[in-house]
């Protein structure tokens, strides 16, 4: 819970730990489906009633599924708090699931997969994910397959939550203008009934793939993912990472944005960043560019990351730190983002880091840690690369495949 | 409010959804004034200032906005604007190259900037007591950019980019692009602010130089400023970065009228894509016309969330579309549009999804929507703008529209506009607008080409 007194709008999420990488191969898409289908109808409501109720204040209801976890959140004007908790209860609670509602929401997810294709610049995030962690766990796309979405069935769906809606799975998350007595009060006498402990989540720690993946494609841009492997949640050296990956890539002032984009103006995006997982994780630059140039941005990305350990400066740590302290400051500027946050750390690490604590330990990163960290995600030296777009493959191979080589 | 389409484009890499733009007054000079918590005084060289006090805000938040949006630019120079606006970016001959972000990022901030088809904006959210540098900077920048040929070049061919990225190869943003250069004929609003490609090809560092010298002066720009300030402090570092600065020629907007459209205007896009899409535009008032409340909430009768009338019959009782709904840009200077749209199932056809949406119009012709669907939409217009309003970078952004199209007091008739709708009014302009003859529909039309994938593990 984290109160904002100022503020006119109060979020309540409710986070269940199971996302993509939970499922088995063959219901791969199941956690996402049944988010979908939440939305469905209760015992006392049907999907049109919760869609009115929800719609007359003003409110926003909706979910969201990820690698990791699934959220369902309400955001409200603060004096319709509570019929907005009583709504996202009665469907974590009492949703029904009806059969017919199941076949139709097949097609609906099966045109959703066919729209990520339509966006390239997202299209090819998935296919990098997949080429790296391979196409069980965590490489396993959040929407699922075609094969897999025709085969769920309602008894799928009890079976996933019987599985992973357990309470030890269960945060509920709160954030904005409220009475902390009625919040806790109305929680225990919903979502606090439930008694259920589900399944463990037995995960594999994930393989590291350097592969190289090509995928031809007529379209304007060529777009590039390139990375290494990155960190867990549970590493000591998060703010390191964070801090390198800032001075790397991520805004304007970054290397590569610079060197990149401002000096030699062969992409309008390029951008990095570092996407941990309870177990694994993935440091990775994302760039789209003209088909002439695709060789041309690997190699210079490639050259400033390899750069990195002997090159990084003092002022750019300095710069890099005032960054990083700015956003976080400024990304608990809405109720929804500190719902976010306040989750995520009880997700993750268990325990509530405040803001203070948090500067605190970006200030304490030094210049040898930067180097250090570097030098270790570099060790083995092997880039994974997917390249999506109107390039020619076998050159494209071949120049990559040299590029692999140098490094050994 | 924003239900609109992508129209302004961010420096960076961000679109906002949907706002857009407006009309300048000409610089009336007023006596410095409170409204509220609003504080407004105009400089002797025309550049007003707007501050907007809240206690109880962690940062500040400083936007400069200029009438400099595309519909200024000249015909074969489209896209100049937001060529300009990443060019501000590029150093003064003060602060050097590439110092600007640097130095807001030193300071734990964060900036960008956007361009509209109206206006082009620039802003930074800092600690209030840095607010000095802000300001500092932005006034360096109104008058001295350096403007380097070699830089110029290259920032046109990142721009290139960016077109390929957000339009060509995004085949629902390229039809919405085609049906608002078919629908508009002589309003500058037919070209995109990105620009077209032919046109950014041709354009010189010498085009963008003289737009700039004309636009960017004082009294065709105003700023706003928002937090927890000391508006005497923050009035006085103003006055001195910005006062000194001279007032330039007057420029305006240009009077271009767009002439009555005689019929239905239908085109085809063909490009490679999954999924077919239909988009239909009514040309439609903007907000300074007393008609845009009912069209505001006729937008939320139709489309406002999944208990509205399209989503209820086209996704789920006929089960033909996959997505669909209906839109209103408003908030821009000059009419503009009101657009339905849709996206079929599988097996299903696009001249049905089209079919279903023009129904779901009749329909509210026949007979007015009912009371509480009018209740419904009104409620989520209004919390909507409240919610929005708990960012103060969002305060400021709705201060600086209204301002763009007709004064930032506008703010408070709106709520009471959208507050004072019937059922009678949105089903008169449902009538009054939404017509055959004065729509323009287009219609994509997938073309599949095969995808081969090479997988080589090392």
């Amino acid at each position: 819970m984290e109160f904002a007194r100022d503020m006119h709008s109060v979020c309540i999420g409710i986070w269940v730990k199971v996302g993509a990488r939970n499922e088995t191969p063959g219901k791969s898409g199941i956690s996402h489906f049944l988010e979908h289908m939440f939305f469905k109808g209760t015992l006392s409501r049907s999907a049109q009633d919760i869609a009115i109720e929800i719609d007359s204040i003003g409110g926003e209801i909706n979910a969201v599924t990820s690698t990791e976890y699934t959220l369902f959140y309400v955001k409200v004007l603060e004096e319709f708090m509570e019929q907005a908790l009583d709504l996202l209860t009665d469907l974590i609670l009492h949703s029904t699931f009806p059969d017919a509602d199941i076949e139709k929401e097949k097609n609906i997810v099966y045109e959703e997969i066919k729209m990520v294709e339509d966006n390239p610049s997202d299209y090819v995030h998935e296919l990098f994910s997949k080429s790296i962690w391979g196409e069980e766990g965590l490489g396993q796309s959040v929407l699922g397959n075609e094969t897999t979405i025709r085969s769920f069935t309602r008894q799928d769906l009890l079976q996933h939550i019987n599985n992973h809606y357990g309470t030890e799975k269960l945060i509920v998350a709160c954030s904005g203008n409220f009475s902390e007595e009625r919040l806790v009060d109305h929680l225990n006498r919903t979502i606090g009934t439930i008694k259920r402990d589900g399944q463990g989540n037995n995960l594999e720690t994930p393989r590291f793939s350097g592969a190289l993946n090509i995928v031809t494609k007529d379209l304007s841009e060529s777009h590039i993912c390139l990375g290494l492997k990155g960190l867990s949640y549970k590493s000591d050296n998060k703010y390191v990472m964070h801090l390198l990956n800032t001075i790397l890539g991520a805004g304007i002032s970054s290397r590569l944005f610079q060197n990149i984009r401002e000096k030699r103006g062969l992409v309008y995006s390029v951008y990095s960043y570092h996407m941990a997982y309870f177990d694994a994780g993935l440091w990775a630059v994302y760039a789209g560019t003209d088909r002439k140039h695709v060789s041309e941005v690997i190699n210079l990305t490639v050259d400033e990351i390899r750069n990195l350990p002997k090159s990084v400066s003092a002022e750019e740590l300095g710069r890099a730190k005032a960054q990083l302290k700015g956003n976080l400051l400024l990304a608990l500027e809405s109720t929804s983002n500190k719902m976010t946050n306040i989750a995520k750390q009880e997700i993750y690490y268990g325990k509530y880091f405040s803001p203070d604590e948090i500067i605190q330990m970006v200030e304490a990163v030094t210049l040898d840690n930067l180097r250090a960290l570097a030098d270790e995600l570099l060790r083995e030296d092997r880039f994974a690369l997917t390249v999506y777009g109107p390039v020619d493959k076998e050159k494209l191979r071949m120049s990559c495949e040299l590029m692999q080589k140098q490094a050994g | 409010m924003n239900k609109g389409s992508v129209l302004i484009i961010l420096s960076v890499c961000v679109i906002l959804a949907g706002c857009s733009p407006g009309i300048k007054k000409g610089s009336t000079e007023t006596v410095p004034e409170w409204h509220d918590n609003v504080y407004e005084e105009v400089l002797p060289n025309g550049l007003k200032v707007i501050i907007v006090k809240d206690p109880a805000a962690p940062l500040a938040v400083f936007q400069i906005w200029y009438n400099a949006g595309s519909i200024n630019e000249n015909v074969g120079k489209t896209g100049a604007s937001h060529v300009l606006e990443h060019m501000m970016f590029k150093g003064t001959q003060k602060h050097g190259p590439n110092t600007f972000s640097k130095t807001i990022k030193r300071a734990g901030g964060i900036d960008n900037a956007g361009t509209s088809k109206d206006f082009v904006y620039y802003f930074q959210k800092l600690a209030p007591d840095r607010l000095h540098i802000s300001i500092e900077l932005e006034a360096d920048r109104m008058q001295n950019l350096i403007m380097d040929n070699a830089d110029f070049l290259s920032e046109r061919d990142v721009v290139m980019e960016e077109r390929r990225m957000r339009y060509e190869d995004d085949p629902q943003n390229l039809v919405y692009e085609e049906v608002v250069a078919t629908a508009f004929k002589n309003q500058p609003y037919r070209w995109p602010v990105i620009g077209w490609m032919e046109d950014l090809e041709s354009l010189t560092r010498d085009d963008l130089a003289a737009y700039y010298r004309e636009r960017y002066v004082p009294n065709n720009a105003f700023i706003i400023v928002a937090g927890a300030l000391d508006v005497k402090e923050t009035m006085a570092k103003i006055r001195e970065e910005f006062g000194v600065i001279p007032r330039g020629h007057e420029v305006g907007n240009p009077d271009i009228r767009e002439p009555v459209q005689r019929g239905e205007k239908r085109i085809f896009i063909k490009k490679e894509a999954e999924l077919p899409y239909v988009l239909s535009a009514y040309k439609a008032p903007n907000i300074l016309d007393e008609d845009s409340y009912a069209l505001d909430v006729l937008a939320g009768v139709l489309s406002g969330g999944k208990s509205a009338r399209i989503y209820s019959s086209l996704i789920d009782e006929k089960r033909i579309a996959l997505s669909a709904g209906a839109g209103y840009s408003n908030f821009n200077k000059y009419p503009f549009i009101f657009y339905l749209y849709g996206t079929p199932m599988p097996d299903k056809k696009i001249e049905d999804v089209e079919l279903a949406l023009y129904e779901e119009v009749e329909e509210i012709k026949d007979s007015p929507p009912a009371e509480r669907e009018v209740q419904k939409a009104k409620n989520q217009v209004e919390a909507e703008f409240i919610m929005n309003q708990d960012s103060i970078f969002y305060h400021a952004m709705v201060l600086g529209q209204f301002e763009m199209i007709g004064g930032w007091r506008l703010k408070d008739v709106y709520l009471e506009g959208i507050r004072n709708v019937t059922p009678g009014d949105v089903q008169r302009v449902a009538k009054k607008y939404l017509i055959e003859d004065r729509r323009t529909v287009g219609i994509l039309v997938p073309q599949k080409k095969p995808e081969t994938a090479q997988h080589n593990q090392k």
